[in-house]
């Protein structure tokens, strides 16, 4: 039976509640209404409100009660409705949260699951990537998984991981038939911090994390046919990443790509691309390209909207601009 | 008491006398004054040292808090948790932070609470059970929800205690965590600080309200408001708002009033606090007014006070040599302990 | 034992404070914590207490006078034991009697790093990504021989494939003796010297380029330099005729240079020997004339190539010429426009030169320097005696390649080209 990505977090999530009293699960319409994606659907039923609560809506208060309780011991898995959300919680989760272990040493074992992404037709406020936010903040973690897999495993790593992470889940993969897989049986996690090579290639190398992964694949299919032999590498974590793998996808192809649905500026795609020109400079061959939203927020309209994201076209057409330089 | 440690949160010591009608005793009153005139000494200590170009950073002196700071830290139990502000050192102390700690947390030393990660009242301690602030101030009520939160989720019938100024319930912070906390009726206290000042800003220039506890019944819990510079009231207050909530009866709103009486921090001369206030408020003083308590309703003589007066200099003669002789940090662990394993 | 009085720091953003007042003289006594001065700032007046009793010894500072945080503003003595006391010198406040805990003292890992003297930047000017340096450095090709392969990439880029394929083809390789493989500027210098003796300045990217250039061609080519002589007089003097008509017509002066390039284009395609390259045992008898003209610029030499000059008429190489030379002063030739060259032009004729030993640009075979043209008495054929323009003409050639034969005859079809010169091509 194959799962989907949706199944998978909440299959991760059901065995993590299972498994250890301590996890606890909080956020807005997550528990009676199963949440508004309903990731969460079933647990209240299942672990009961103690368990599975439903919050006011109070984003700080949701990120600073996550954090008493995880100081306290407990494992709270806190949901952001809509990654977009996050704001309202901010200082809480930078300055608060994230510095905690840092000075004076209390662990603050923490998750909160954010819905990511564009879906289509859903405006600026509930279709952004906030990664960007977060990548240049200490003490946090970021994962983004692409395949049901690694939305399971990644989940389950990140509510044992004994500092607070940041959860990515692409809405646009919830459903996707396409990526649907058969899950193992028994408990297994995915080591945060470890990217994983889902097309071997000798000419181009793109990083990419979340539906871009997806898109990166298609687009290495039509450039296979002109004999350009892509590489794409799916970062599943943004932060700790795997420098490694990606340092030695380059020095192989010495072309790179990035490609990340959030917007170009300030997308971490820009540092990652100064970590490469610096660390493997003499194995560069060509610049080193970004295909990323344009710099505005996101447009309501389709004809808008599509013009604002990455798609496959935009990311052949820069693998054959890379291809030729 | 030995030089090193400060008094330990007691349950009400029932030797040598019979408690009184808080259920405090003699020890108990010995404990509350020496925290309050620890507080007082300590920060004076501290203002002192920073115009001897002795310390830099910033630091702001609870002076007037003090019977905040004692009365409502001695009416936690063991197992309860404390998330304090700034002027409130003395719960630090009552819950095993020493004179020495706080020195050294002054002075950023390596061997400090922060091992000099961050500076003055921004530190905490696991074991200790005190959750540090940061300088958003309003930021600890949603951390004090979150532990409220587990004891109740556990049934651990532990009470998180934490405090806010008169300023800090502006922020938003403060009805998220406290409307949170009032709708899952969780063990909460929040002590509002009402010193009149938020920095410059009065308090006719922060809220509407006659009082901040008309708020209360707009979270649906009880508010409480009481003379902060009285520390019997402080305890009495903070004791009953502690009880109902490991009852299972929910937060409460307590607003202890009082003057502060220094500056802000000590680079603030407080040049806008009019002078008839800052009369008053040196009037009503806590620590003399504790001190006459003592001597009046609870038997002990002047030269009792003197005594644990000069006993508190001592300490923290003691914990200023302490620190200044600690190592500093080591500049490379700036980059350990980012991540937990 | 002396303690000092410093400027305390009472506000983050405080750097400076005032004396107000001194409040004890020098040689009062002072109570530890007693107040010495007022001190006014930014944000606050108060007072500094003494750090440790004693008496006032010295004022550093006086009323009135403005000083950074951290300054002294006194002395206090006293007599007696050692003290901890924080001093100006440091950032006061972090004094650290007892040093730091035990350091943890493995030295960090140092990285290496890589001195890379030479210049990749070919004094050609095409490009060369940092990969391709890389593999060229690893695998000892040197600039030269850089500039010899095609590029594949965007306009004419070359490429890592271009230069993987083109090592997988090389046979033998550029540094086939032990002389060849000394580097260019790792010489040793046969006597010390100091700023008193000389002036030392640092190679620029171009002159290491044209340094390694000349090095490297003088190593692999056999040099041998034959000089003609050649009477330029009819086209001195149909120069003179034309000169103005010409540039009304063309909007650029007429020099000798077109005359020079046009007659050794046409040699070339008769004497293709000559215009040829020598890629290890293969002799690349290159299909078009790539014409490369030396230009003599304040940095260094640089030698723009026309392009498939045996299709353009006198007035096109003119034209091109005149262009290249332009655009070379100016730094704004193309980097496709300093590669490719099958033959080379250069004329020290310009500044008096007679004649020359000019050095083979790689990887031709042939190289011209013209000389200055000088009026001589000259016995003619009929042994009667003119006064005509004589010009020398030096050619070095390749002796690999090229024996004296073929260099004799090429230079002799050159030199009849000039004196035989068909002065319809010009059009006027």
């Amino acid at each position: 039976m194959k799962s989907t990505y949706l199944e998978a977090i909440s299959s991760g999530l059901r065995e993590e509640m299972a498994r250890d009293e301590s996890v606890f699960c909080l956020g807005e319409d997550i528990g009676v209404y199963g949440g508004a994606f309903k990731v969460t659907d079933g647990l209240f039923d299942e672990f009961g409100e103690d368990r599975v609560i439903d919050t006011p809506l109070a984003e700080a208060a949701i990120i600073g009660a996550a954090m008493g309780s995880a100081i306290m011991g407990m494992r709270p898995v806190a949901e952001m409705q809509f990654a977009d959300f996050i704001t309202t919680g901010f200082n809480q989760l930078v300055n608060n949260a994230a510095k905690t272990y840092y000075r004076w040493g209390a662990k603050v074992p923490m998750v909160i699951r954010c819905p990511s992404g564009a879906i289509g037709n859903a405006g600026p406020f509930h279709s952004q990537n906030p990664e960007a936010w977060f990548f240049r903040v200490p003490g946090l973690k970021i994962v983004t998984p692409s395949t049901p897999y690694d939305a399971k495993g990644l989940l389950k790593a990140a509510i044992r991981d004994n500092n607070p992470v940041l959860y990515f889940e692409h809405k646009a993969l919830y459903r996707d038939k396409q990526i649907s897989q058969v899950l193992p049986d028994e408990d297994y996690t995915v080591p945060i911090g470890e990217a994983a090579l889902r097309r071997e290639g000798t000419d181009i190398t793109i990083i990419s994390y979340g539906k871009m992964v997806h898109k990166s694949l298609e687009a290495a299919e039509v450039l296979s046919k002109d004999g350009i032999d892509v590489e794409v590498l799916d970062l599943r974590s943004l932060l700790p990443f795997d420098r490694e793998m990606i340092l030695t996808s380059v020095k192989k192809t010495s072309r790179l790509l990035i490609v990340h649905e959030d917007t170009l500026t300030g997308g971490i795609g820009g540092e990652m691309a100064a970590i490469i020109a610096d660390e493997a400079f003499e194995y560069l061959d060509a610049p080193i390209k970004r295909v990323a939203a344009i710099d505005t927020p996101v447009p309501f309209s389709p004809p808008l909207e599509n013009f604002f994201l990455p798609n496959t076209e935009k990311i052949v057409e820069t693998l054959r601009d890379l291809a030729a330089f | 008491m030995s030089i090193e440690t400060a008094p330990p949160a007691t349950e009400a010591d029932l030797s040598g006398q019979d408690p009184d009608d808080l259920g405090l005793s003699r020890s108990d009153y010995r404990t509350l004054f020496f925290t309050m005139f620890l507080q007082r000494e300590f920060e004076e200590r501290i203002y002192r040292l920073f115009r001897q170009g002795r310390l830099a950073g910033a630091a702001y002196a609870g002076a007037g808090h003090e019977a905040i700071a004692a009365g409502s830290g001695y009416a936690l139990s063991k197992q309860d948790v404390l998330l304090p502000m700034h002027r409130v050192i003395g719960t630090h102390f009552l819950r095993g932070h020493t004179p020495r700690d706080m020195m050294c947390q002054y002075m950023g030393r390596a061997n400090g609470p922060t091992r000099g990660r961050d500076g003055n009242m921004h530190c905490g301690s696991v074991d200790k059970k005190i959750i540090s602030m940061i300088s958003h101030l309003g930021s600890n009520i949603p951390v004090a929800v979150g532990v409220a939160l587990a004891s109740k989720i556990r049934k651990e019938n532990l009470v998180a205690l934490t405090f806010i100024g008169e300023g800090g319930t502006s922020i938003g912070d403060f009805h998220e965590g406290l409307n949170f906390a009032a709708v899952r009726k969780l063990p909460m206290v929040l002590i509002i600080e009402n010193n009149k000042f938020a920095y410059s800003t009065p308090a006719a220039l922060e809220y509407a309200c006659e009082n901040l506890i008309d708020r209360a019944p707009g979270y649906g819990i009880p508010g409480v408001l009481i003379d902060g510079t009285d520390v019997r009231e402080v305890y009495k207050a903070t004791k009953a708002a502690v009880d109902r909530a490991r009852n299972g009866d929910g937060p409460t709103l307590i607003e202890a009033t009082c003057t502060r009486l220094e500056g802000h921090a000590q680079h603030d001369s407080a040049s806008y606090v009019p002078k008839e206030v800052l009369e008053e408020g040196w009037k009503n003083d806590p620590v003399v007014k504790a001190a006459n308590m003592l001597v009046d309703d609870q038997h002990f003589s002047p030269e009792e006070i003197e005594a644990i007066k000069t006993e508190v200099v001592g300490v923290v003669d003691d914990a200023v040599s302490f620190a200044e002789k600690s190592p500093v940090p080591v500049p490379e662990d700036a980059l350990k302990d980012v991540y937990a394993d | 034992m002396h303690f000092d009085i410093v400027m305390p720091k009472l506000g983050e953003s405080v750097t400076e404070g005032t004396v107000a007042r001194w409040l004890k003289e020098v040689g009062d006594p002072i109570a530890r914590d007693e107040s010495v001065l007022e001190i006014t700032t930014d944000k606050i007046d108060t007072d500094v207490p003494a750090i440790e009793g004693g008496i006032l010894s010295e004022i550093l500072v006086a009323e009135g006078t403005t000083v950074d945080v951290g300054e002294r503003l006194g002395i206090i003595t006293k007599e007696g034991e050692e003290v901890i006391v924080a001093t100006g010198e440091t950032d006061g406040w972090m004094t650290d009697e007892a040093g730091p805990p035990e350091k943890d003292t493995t030295p960090a890992q140092v990285p290496m790093h890589i001195e890379r003297s030479s210049n990749y930047r070919s004094s050609q000017g095409r490009f060369y990504s940092p990969l391709v340096r890389r593999i060229a450095r690893e695998e000892h090709i040197d600039l030269l021989e850089l500039d010899t392969i095609h590029g594949n990439g965007r306009n004419g880029r070359l490429t890592k494939k271009d230069l993987l394929a083109h090592l997988k083809q090389r046979t033998g390789t550029a540094v086939s003796s032990p002389v060849d493989t000394k580097p260019v500027f790792d010489q040793a210098f046969p006597r010390t010297y100091g700023p008193d003796d000389a002036d030392i300045i640092t190679m620029d990217g171009i002159r290491k380029s044209i340094a390694e250039h000349m090095v490297h061609s003088k190593r692999i080519s056999p040099h041998v330099t034959s000089v003609s002589e050649v009477d330029m007089t009819k086209i001195v003097r149909h120069r003179e005729q034309v000169k103005e008509a010409f540039l009304k017509k063309e909007g650029f002066k007429l020099t000798l240079t077109p005359f020079f390039i046009s007659a050794i284009v046409d040699a070339l395609k008769a004497h293709q020997i000559m215009n040829a390259s020598l890629d290890g045992d293969k002799i690349i008898m290159w299909k078009h004339v790539n014409f490369g003209m030396a230009v003599g610029l304040e940095k260094g030499v640089i030698v723009p190539v026309i392009s498939k000059a045996e299709d353009m008429d006198f007035v096109g190489l003119a034209r091109a010429a005149y262009d290249l030379a332009k655009r070379a002063h100016e730094r704004r030739l193309l980097p496709d426009e300093l590669q490719g060259g099958t033959f080379t032009l250069t004329n020290p004729g310009m500044w008096g030169t007679l004649f020359g030993t000019p050095v083979i640009n790689q990887p031709e075979v042939g190289i011209i320097a013209t000389g200055a043209v000088k009026k001589k008495l000259e016995v003619m054929e009929d042994e009667t005696t003119a006064i005509r323009s004589i010009m020398f003409m030096s050619m070095s050639y390749d002796h690999r390649l090229v024996d004296g034969l073929n260099a004799a005859r090429f230079t002799q079809s050159v030199t009849q080209n000039l004196e035989m010169f068909d002065f319809d091509q010009i059009g006027l």
